[in-house]
């Protein structure tokens, strides 16, 4: 496996992870439309504290460790390894359009890699999993493919991931942009640790108690207004 | 630490319950009858005879709940053109444990145009409980499987709080050979502050979840809302894709999660619920 130095590390996870790259990550909210049209988000603490039970308790947490468990297989070139986490995450999805969510982003994430940044292990999980990919081990392929560090990968997806439903929720709620950035220097700590626990743990550690949280975005489908997909 | 929960089964030197059900059904003149049918230890079950041409059986812990340590398996197959309900003679208890975790497995398998429903009553977690359960489901491709599981923490009527304890739930559902759905609970510690972080249960502590594959299970969907809806001591959603249905619930009462349930099987199976669910 190739390794890249820490600055083409950086320069790769930035531009995979970051809003411009085209995955549509803006056009989903994981349930958060729903909780905040319930009164469950309404301000800034309300935000930040979903959202770290979503990194402690929920998504978040299973996120991370599917996504180190497709870079630990990819980096092993197990490529039915590989599939099987794959088929877990979609498996993992509570509702309809949780699973739309990791579906499209996981496929759109492949394919622009295979267009842009190729390696095998993307070719692998193409090939093996057809169109339905779980996006965060897409992502943990694709790192593992580069020689990227799963530390590095980890931080970079779950920051992605937390940022961009803060922005959601900035939209939603709505919150200033100063609470947005609040709601990142709040939740800091929360994904470096989610990342932690994915380094040393396995598929035997995935676990969540999302309930309400599942429930709201299965509710979503119904709402009558929606900017978001999910 | 609760992470190895699930995956360590380590010898105890302490005397536990074990307990074993085997049950496989076959169709035979146009009946499912008992195939074969194994017991061991603290697990029975009993076959009520029943006018219809499915098959109940009433699954019965002898030990009378479950403690740190207890292991039981249960393994319903239900053959080829079969149909087979399955549920448990009262709530399971899971009592304060003084090592380990009580360990549920459960191996459900439905044959070709075959019909499983597993419908357990729920489970009472008491305070300082902690309680594994896996279940594993393997579907023939027209096969049906309804699953519905509760889990409420503490006796909710008298206000126990349940601020010590574990539970671990772990779903996999295969169909034609494919994992089709997986769930993963982990609960940990204060049960009782983690259940009333709005996320969470947002203060409700019994919750259930119910899973349908079957050919209909999309059109059920709408069906299925507007009975939610009915229950307002209890909140819900519903969703389907991929050819399941997948229901959540919680609510801050054991009763009510319990009344709702039974209300969304009776519509969903189109019958009344199993004797034992009534006593």
């Amino acid at each position: 496996m190739a390794t890249t130095t820490t600055e083409a590390a950086l320069y790769r996870l930035m531009t995979w992870l970051t809003p411009s790259f085209p995955v549509g990550a803006f056009s989903y909210s994981h349930g958060l439309e729903w909780a905040v049209e319930a009164g469950d988000i309404r301000d800034l603490d309300s935000l930040t504290g979903w959202l770290a039970d979503l990194l402690a308790q929920g998504s978040g947490r299973n996120d991370a460790i599917l996504l180190a468990e497709a870079w630990r297989a990819a980096s092993a070139g197990d490529w039915d390894r590989l599939a099987e986490a794959c088929a877990l995450g979609l498996a993992l999805s509570p509702s309809q359009e949780r699973h739309l969510e990791t579906v499209m982003q996981g496929r759109s994430f492949a394919s622009a890699i295979a267009a842009s940044w190729p390696c095998a292990a993307i070719d692998r999980l193409r090939e093996r999993a057809d169109t339905a990919i779980a996006y965060p081990v897409a992502v943990g392929a694709a790192a593992a493919g580069h020689g990227l560090p799963l530390d590095s990968t980890l931080a970079a997806y779950l920051h992605g991931f937390i940022a961009n439903l803060v922005s959601a929720g900035v939209r939603l709620v709505p919150l200033g942009q100063t609470d947005g950035q609040r709601a990142l220097v709040a939740l800091e700590d929360a994904v470096a640790r989610a990342a932690r626990e994915a380094i040393v743990g396995d598929l035997d550690d995935l676990g969540a108690a999302m309930f309400r949280a599942d429930i709201g975005s299965m509710k979503h489908e119904t709402q009558y207004t929606r900017l978001f997909r999910s | 630490m609760f992470d190895g929960f699930l995956r360590s089964d380590p010898a105890s030197t302490l005397q536990r319950l074990r307990g074993r059900v085997e049950l496989t059904v076959k169709r035979e003149a146009g009946r499912s009858r008992i195939d074969r049918l194994y017991q061991e230890g603290s697990a029975k079950a009993r076959l009520p005879r029943t006018e219809s041409d499915h098959l109940e059986a009433i699954l019965i812990n002898t030990g009378g709940g479950m403690t740190g340590g207890d292991r039981l398996h249960m393994r319903v197959g239900a053959g080829d053109g079969t149909s087979v309900v399955a549920t448990s003679q009262a709530a399971e208890k899971i009592y304060r444990a003084v090592q380990g975790a009580a360990l549920m497995e459960t191996r459900l398998e439905v044959g070709a145009a075959a019909r499983l429903d597993w419908l357990p009553q729920e489970t009472i977690l008491f305070q300082g409980g902690r309680f594994g359960r896996r279940l594993e489901a393997d579907i023939a491709a027209d096969g049906t499987l309804l699953i519905a599981e509760s889990i409420v923490f503490g006796r909710t009527a008298r206000g126990e709080r349940v601020t010590e304890g574990g539970f671990a739930d772990r779903w996999r559902i295969r169909r034609a050979g494919r994992l089709i759905f997986a769930d993963a609970i982990r609960l940990d510690g204060d049960i009782d502050a983690l259940l009333d972080r709005p996320a969470l249960g947002g203060g409700g502590k019994a919750i259930a979840a119910l899973l349908y594959v079957a050919a209909d299970s999309h059109a059920r969907l709408d069906e299925m809302r507007d009975a939610i809806a009915r229950h307002p001591q209890v909140e819900g959603g519903a969703s389907a894709w991929n050819g399941f249905l997948h229901l959540r619930l919680v609510s801050r009462t054991g009763f009510a999660l319990r009344a709702a349930l039974v209300d969304l099987l009776q519509i969903l199976r189109g019958r009344p619920m199993p004797r034992a669910w009534m006593c």
